[in-house]
């Protein structure tokens, strides 16, 4: 109660005050002859570029940026690993798009995966409604770790060799204060090896939204259903299905408010999510298998109200889940917050506690085991703090928490404490030469059973520099970042290895313009990098991969040709 | 009765606060440079030549020109058809010359009065529950999105999230923000369907469910990035006892280099940690 009325009270010193509304004036007259607002011309141009590499492989993409009244084009570093290209045409009310994306990424030595997408978007708009059509494929290609008892143990190499097929429809009508829309999507996974499951999943949604003066609602409901019927191995002759049958539906609603007045927002919201798996059930040699239901309840209120150079803000969410075949089957999560933003002149600030408390029905486990630390009733406490000054010239900020997780006596995990300091600063010299900094801490420790300790850090650094334009035709770019990630363990005082990783990234670009119609640009990049992980030792108990640690250094040249159409 | 206990610090914490900050109780929800800009805006005193007065001085800076690549700057519809520059940053009045403020979507500006000028446009296209001005990730004299561009604006607030693009692994050497997040969005998707649209092959269902995989991936991964390998939230086998602590082998105190801790720990023998399909594979083994 206490909290309702000092923010009644609050609102009542301001009850007069209304918040500045600066929407364009639409009664003015007004008649411009524009001598200089001319755009300047818009350059079509194409390009090439390489990136020549002494670790992984060298890379040739192209580059484009082309646009007419009715279409564009636009590519970066097509053809090379994390290269896009896009395509749009614009016939009437009709816009076409066709769109490629390559993602990849390394995981470990030379294993990794490649994602290659491709997509078609049709969409017709109008004042009044807006329609779309898409449809995508994605391969996934690579390799991953697995294992397998065989008698004993033995990690190998796994093919990735995925396709997900994606169809996505929507209309939305939208007046001035209102909109609603329908949605519906398919999604087909396939596993070319064979190796998961082939699955299929849809989902059809519905949503509209309301605007009125400074107030917000939006509304949603979604349901799906996820399957999969793959065939089951016939292990022998006790398994008694051919293929699986499996399908979750799910149901979701949303609902979300929103209210300005006098300087105050507030905001509630509710979203209910249902995983209902009506699979079937089915005795095996070993044991039955028993299809997980879930649900989730969250709903919240927070309030903020400004009040000179400050904000005062607060708020309230509760987090409620079941899950079926559980050894708790309730939890009861909510947490509340409060926070004061106060700036003044070019410095700005502000400090946010956060509480939050989980628990939940009786726990179901005998007397010598502990219980899980997703489900173990836990008090987590959350200090925040932002200090920030900003000039026209330069500006500073930093960020810092501290948190705490106490879990139950009875909990696997019994505490984890966490602190994360964050900086950076940007200075401008002067138009053309800009300089920004960045640094971090954070650490992550954490407290088990058995008396094992973990402890996690992770530090970085680094800085930008540019130098936009040294003369008309030349500019310079430099950047520097050092970042490790580290996580120690000890299990009873023994100490379990070296587990860390760290990288030095360094940078540097010129831009050249050799004619009007030719630019290019040079750039080297020098990588160090440096992984390692006690669990790679070999030993005998498992058939366990090479060396996976990973210690290089790479050296890439690149270079980019751009001409001007 | 703890939660009351609390709501009541809490609250004490704010009136603290709100009592020793300086000047923080003056009666006023507008700024003193947006009361100024309230005036201005009553007496209306636009340019005669629209644009063109503003260009006069303006015209050498590259970011102000930007504009006229943007689908704001199109002198056929929208602000350049109009009131032109002083359409957003309001009547000129005595800024040439006297240099008298204008709006200029800075923090001197309440979220509400930034907004306002966006929102006299665009009300039905976007339903900002973000308490955010729209300028703050939108930078409207680019055609870009602040987002899209080093370093994104997203990170003005969330320091500790973009920060792990530098851990050992992470999604954000190759995914922004807006890959998984819509600060627009009224109804995002729950946390796994956000994952399943990249991670398809574990959305399953599966013969035989791990119940935390069904329930929240976040239970097991950071999805910004982890100093452990694969996002892990804590390494094999410390993450699986902090569930799993008596597990049923022999000896739960895993403090040397044997099976249990080497190579891929208790996925070794339990790969199918997000689900079987094998009969056989209630233990997550085959």
């Amino acid at each position: 109660m206490k909290a309702k009325l000092t923010l009644v009270a609050l609102a009542v010193l301001s009850a007069n005050a209304t918040a500045a509304n600066f929407a364009v004036p639409q009664n003015i007259e007004k008649d411009y002859a524009c001598k200089r607002c001319i755009a300047p011309e818009h350059s079509n141009t194409v390009g090439i570029m390489t990136e020549q590499r002494t670790h992984f492989d060298s890379q040739y993409g192209a580059n484009a940026d082309i646009s007419g009244k009715n279409y564009s084009i636009k590519a970066k570093n097509a053809g090379a690993d994390n290269g896009h290209l896009k395509a749009i045409a614009h016939l009437g009310d009709v816009a076409l798009e066709l769109a490629y994306v390559n993602r990849w990424n390394l995981d470990d030595n030379d294993i990794g995966a490649e994602r290659q997408q491709l997509s078609a978007v049709a969409k017709y708009q109008t004042q009044l409604i807006t329609a779309f059509v898409k449809a995508s494929s994605e391969d996934k290609q690579g390799l991953r770790i697995s294992s397998v008892i065989d008698p004993t143990p033995t990690n190998y190499l796994e093919t990735i060799d995925h396709t997900t097929q994606v169809m996505n429809a929507g209309v939305r009508l939208h007046g001035d204060f209102w909109n609603i829309g329908l949605a519906a999507f398919n999604s087909d996974f396939t596993d070319n090896t064979g190796i998961n499951a082939d699955n299929t999943a849809q989902q059809a949604s519905v949503k509209a939204g309301l605007n009125y003066g400074s107030t917000r609602l939006s509304v949603s409901a979604a349901s799906g259903k996820m399957i999969q019927d793959d065939a089951i191995e016939q292990e022998n002759s006790l398994v008694p299905i051919a293929n699986f049958n499996g399908e979750v539906e799910t149901l979701d609603y949303n609902a979300r408010i929103s209210s300005r007045f006098a300087g105050i927002k507030v905001a509630g919201f509710y979203r209910y999510s249902d995983r209902d798996n009506v699979s079937g059930e089915y005795e095996f040699f070993d044991a039955i298998n028993t299809p997980i239901d879930n649900s989730k309840t969250r709903y919240g209120v927070d309030a903020s109200y400004r009040l000179g150079s400050a904000k005062f803000s607060t708020g309230f969410e509760q987090n409620d889940r079941t899950r079926s075949d559980s050894d708790r089957e309730e939890t009861q999560e909510n947490e509340i917050f409060a926070r004061v933003d106060y700036r003044l002149a070019g410095f700005n600030s502000h400090i946010k506690l956060t509480s939050g408390e989980r628990t939940g029905s009786q726990y179901r486990i005998d007397e010598d085991i502990f219980e899980k630390y997703y489900l173990a009733d836990r008090d987590r406490i959350n200090t925040e703090l932002g200090l920030g000054y900003n000039h026209n010239n330069y500006s500073v900020s930093l960020q810092a928490s501290i948190a705490n997780d106490e879990y139950s006596n009875s909990s696997a995990l019994t505490e984890s404490d966490e602190v994360s300091v964050n900086a950076d600063a940007f200075y401008r010299f002067n138009e053309l030469l800009t300089l920004n900094a960045y640094a971090g801490i954070q650490t992550i420790d954490s407290l088990e059973i058995y008396n094992t300790k973990i402890s996690d850090e992770f530090t970085y650094f680094g800085f930008g520099l540019n130098q936009y334009q040294i003369n008309e035709d030349m500019a310079l770019g430099t950047s520097y970042t050092f970042s490790f990630s580290g996580s120690d363990t000890s299990v009873d005082s023994t100490k379990m290895g070296d587990y860390y990783q760290y990288q030095h990234l360094a940078e540097v670009h010129l831009d050249y313009r050799i004619n009007a119609r030719i630019a290019t640009r040079f750039a080297y990049t020098y990588e160090r990098h440096y992984d390692t992980s006690y669990a790679n030792q070999p030993i005998e108990a498992i058939n366990s991969l090479d060396d996976l640690n990973q210690n290089f250094t790479d050296h890439k040249l690149g270079v980019f040709f751009t001409i001007k159409l | 009765m703890k939660i009351l206990l609390k709501i009541w610090m809490l609250t004490s914490f704010i009136a603290t606060m709100a009592l020793s900050a300086p000047g923080v109780l003056a009666n006023e929800s507008t700024t003193p440079l947006e009361q100024r800009l309230v005036n201005k805006f009553t007496e209306a005193n636009y340019s005669k030549k629209g644009a063109d007065t503003c260009l006069m001085c303006h015209k050498k800076s590259p970011s102000v020109m930007a504009i006229f690549n943007t689908p704001h700057g199109d002198i056929n519809k929208g602000p350049m058809a109009g009131l032109q520059c002083e359409a957003c940053h309001g009547p000129q009045g005595k800024h040439k010359g006297s240099n008298e403020p204008m709006l200029n979507f800075g923090d001197n500006i309440s979220i509400e009065g930034r907004n306002s000028v966006c929102e006299s446009c665009h009300t039905q296209e976007h339903t900002p529950f973000h308490d955010q001005a729209c300028s703050d990730c939108h930078n409207i004299h680019q055609a870009e999105l602040e987002v899209n561009q080093p370093p994104a604006q997203c990170a003005n607030c969330h320091m500790q999230q973009a920060s792990a693009e530098f851990k050992r692994s992470t999604h954000l050497d190759n995914l922004t923000c807006s890959d998984c997040h819509n600060p627009h969005e009224e109804a995002p998707l729950s946390v796994n369907d956000t994952c399943y649209s990249c991670h398809a092959e574990k959305r399953g269902p599966t013969l035989w469910e791990h119940s935390p995989v069904t329930e929240d991936c976040t239970t097991c991964h950071n999805p910004h990035g982890s100093v452990n390998d694969n996002l892990l939230n804590s390494r094999a086998p410390q993450l699986c006892q902090s569930c799993h602590n008596q597990a049923g082998h022999s000896g739960d105190i895993h403090n040397s280099l044997d099976g249990f801790t080497q190579g891929q720990s208790c996925m070794n023998c339990h790969s199918k940690i997000h689900g079987s399909n094998h009969p056989s594979g209630h233990l997550f083994e085959k």
